[in-house]
């Protein structure tokens, strides 16, 4: 079995949404392949990110999710994110891009969410 | 084959019987055509006989009386094919009595490869000898082509995984004394084209005296040296000139030390004897790889092929090497021109940089500084273009130049970063940046931060205390709006820190682990800036792999 830095999995969800999940680490050299299956991904559905997994995040990977927040249906709607680990909260927080997404605890609720795909205004609790 | 019948040449021949007249009459035989015989009265005699002989010193082949004082022939030919030494030595039987079909079967069951019943005849005996020579010889030939093949597999991957020059010639050298080279001399230009390169490899090389000590006696030993360039044009005249492709040529010992000394090389690397030089050389314009061997290395078809195929990998390893040195060179020149080559001189304010590019071989990344006098204070800029790639530094050259631009029409800080993200919104759409400026009001009493998205400022105040400036907005290149600038005190004696993610941001630690060693070491850094910016690149840009940039500002 080959060994990757980033693992992507892409899914359907019964709930109409392409959920994409993302465990290891998303840098220059994994990032490229990210952009690759968010562009293969349907642009009629919205966009989620399962991140719990993900364990390193620099600049290039931090990019790929603002690409993939443009990408992800009208401008203005945040890109739910699920299970985003602290660190990566933090540096989302630190780059602002905060602002582009909203946090979820699991990918049901940020599916199931009623207002989806926009669930609420961004989380700026663990603003430092 | 070089020669008409290689595998017909003389043997050494064991002879074994206890019978005086056989051993005789067979050994004269035998030695009338050429071969050397030895002789053994008994197994025990015989085996041990096979035990004590030097590698090199083996018999060829065995002839074995199949009745002996101590054991059977067929015991000493299952011993002599049972051990890994003599396992491929053809052994022939010899039986004094005409005896039944069932043991000459027996005899060839066991490991032997051929079988004669007296009366011998003696053409019939010299036939088989001569045949059981041949496939045998045939066959080792072919297992040895087949290792040597696979020794050229090895070096071949060994030279493109060399990452300097002094790598990349041990592997080429090591490789030709795998291919069968008693000693070899491989040498090549650096590639930065400065100086050769040589690695002289050899088993019997006396150990280095060199500043690297004695190599434990583990294989062949590897001297490392170096020459000036003109070496290679003088062994250029005696190969291919000018041509590429690949060449070869026997240089007696005279020439061999004359193209040594003529260029002033080293010539402890070299073997005394005549040389056989293997050339390649890539393309038009480019500089030879050379390999010298000892002739006997090159003396058959097959190791000559090789020798030229392990020289062809060595050049076009060396290509490689050549391009990415360039590359880099390249792409470090030009980063190093987008950044600014000195810093403003303002009064109340002490500034040092630091900047270390991405490892060697890794490439160039988008980090940079610029420090601006403008009328309303002194301009402090620090960014991150995300991305290693050339397009990565081209767009940090020209944010740099816009800001200094728009910077010098006396826009503020937050107006700064709204007209930087417009820039790249328009020219690099889809790259983002990540830029803080710190604009120092005259007097130094207060700073405005306006960071799109940056690693925060730190900032330290007299008493040693510090802080991050967390306030911020959005990373650039989304046409996104910012927020305005915040402003604080900096009392005297103030010290202000800005560094890209390439200093603590480190896969498998927490950034905020990161963040926090930063600001404990900048807490105790020395007050003298240059000081305090070696030891932070010191303490935080040891295993990085990305570039790092540091700007530090004194407020007196």
């Amino acid at each position: 079995m080959p060994a990757y830095a980033l693992t992507i999995h892409v899914s359907a969800h019964a709930a109409g949404a392409t959920v994409v999940v993302l465990a290891g680490e998303l840098d220059y050299h994994t990032a490229p392949r990210l952009r690759r299956a968010i562009e293969g991904t349907p642009t009629v559905l919205p966009l989620v990110l399962d991140i719990a997994g993900l364990r390193f995040c620099d600049s290039m990977g931090i990019a790929e999710l603002v690409y993939a927040s443009l990408r992800a249906g009208t401008p203005g709607t945040p890109l739910p994110l699920v299970g985003a680990p602290a660190d990566l909260r933090h540096l989302l927080t630190l780059t602002g891009v905060d602002q582009l997404v909203s946090h979820h605890a699991h990918v049901d609720q940020a599916v199931g969410s009623p207002c989806f795909p926009a669930p609420g205004p961004p989380d700026r609790t663990d603003r430092s | 084959m070089t020669t008409a019948a290689p595998d017909a040449g003389p043997a050494t021949v064991l002879v074994l019987d206890d019978n005086p007249t056989t051993r005789y009459i067979v050994g004269s035989w035998l030695r009338r055509s050429g071969h050397t015989v030895v002789e053994a009265v008994d197994g025990t005699q015989a085996l041990a006989l096979l035990t004590g002989a030097p590698t090199h010193e083996l018999p060829e082949l065995a002839i074995v009386d199949v009745k002996l004082p101590d054991m059977t022939g067929f015991e000493v030919c299952e011993r002599i094919k049972g051990r890994p030494r003599t396992a491929d030595l053809p052994v022939v039987h010899i039986s004094a009595t005409a005896i039944e079909a069932s043991d000459r079967t027996q005899g060839l069951h066991r490991g032997a490869d051929a079988y004669l019943t007296e009366p011998i005849d003696p053409a019939e005996l010299q036939a088989t000898v001569t045949a059981v020579l041949r496939y045998t010889r045939a066959r080792r030939r072919a297992e040895r082509l087949a290792d040597r093949v696979a020794a050229l597999h090895r070096s071949t991957l060994a030279l493109y995984d060399a990452a300097d020059a002094d790598t990349l010639v041990t592997a080429a050298a090591l490789g030709a004394t795998e291919l069968g080279a008693a000693q070899a001399t491989v040498v090549v230009l650096g590639p930065h084209s400065e100086t050769l390169h040589l690695a002289h490899c050899s088993p019997a090389a006396a150990p280095d005296g060199g500043p690297d000590g004695p190599v434990p006696d583990t294989g062949p030993s590897v001297r490392l040296r170096t020459a000036p360039p003109v070496l290679l044009d003088t062994l250029a005249h005696h190969t291919l000139g000018d041509a590429t492709g690949t060449d070869s040529a026997l240089l007696t010992a005279v020439e061999w030390r004359t193209a040594l000394a003529g260029a002033a090389a080293p010539q402890d690397v070299t073997p005394d004897g005549p040389v056989t030089l293997v050339v390649a050389r890539t393309k038009p314009g480019r500089p030879l790889v050379a390999l010298a061997v000892d002739p006997q290395a090159a003396a058959g078809l097959d190791q000559h092929r090789l020798l030229s195929q392990l020289t062809q990998a060595a050049a076009l390893a060396l290509e490689a090497l050549r391009s990415q040195a360039e590359e880099h060179a390249l792409a470090l020149t030009l980063q190093r021109s987008f950044l600014p080559d000195r810093l403003p001189s303002v009064t109340g304010v002490d500034l040092a940089v630091r900047y270390e590019p991405a490892s060697d071989r890794s490439e160039i990344g988008g980090d940079f500084y610029e420090a601006i006098d403008t009328p309303a204070g002194l301009l402090l800029a620090i960014g991150d273009v995300a991305g290693h790639s050339l397009e990565a530094a081209m767009v940090m050259g020209e944010l740099r130049h816009a800001l200094r631009a728009y910077a010098i029409e006396g826009h503020d800080p937050q107006t700064l970063l709204r007209r930087l993200d417009t820039l790249m919104v328009r020219l690099r759409p889809g790259v983002t940046a990540t830029v803080c400026l710190v604009l120092i009001e005259p007097g130094g009493r207060r700073i405005h931060v306006a960071n799109a998205g940056h690693l925060p400022p730190l900032l330290r105040l007299a008493d040693g205390s510090t802080r991050y400036l967390t306030e911020h907005g959005i990373l650039l290149g989304l046409d996104l709006p910012q927020p305005p600038a915040t402003t604080h005190d900096t009392p005297a004696g103030s010290t202000l820190l800005l560094v890209t993610d390439g200093l603590v941001e480190v896969p498998g630690e927490h950034l905020e682990v990161g963040l926090g060693a930063l600001r404990e070491s900048f807490a105790e850094a020395p007050a003298d800036l240059d000081a305090a910016g070696d030891l932070l690149l010191g303490a935080f840009a040891k295993a990085q792999a990305d570039d790092v940039a540091l700007l530090l500002a004194h407020l007196q």
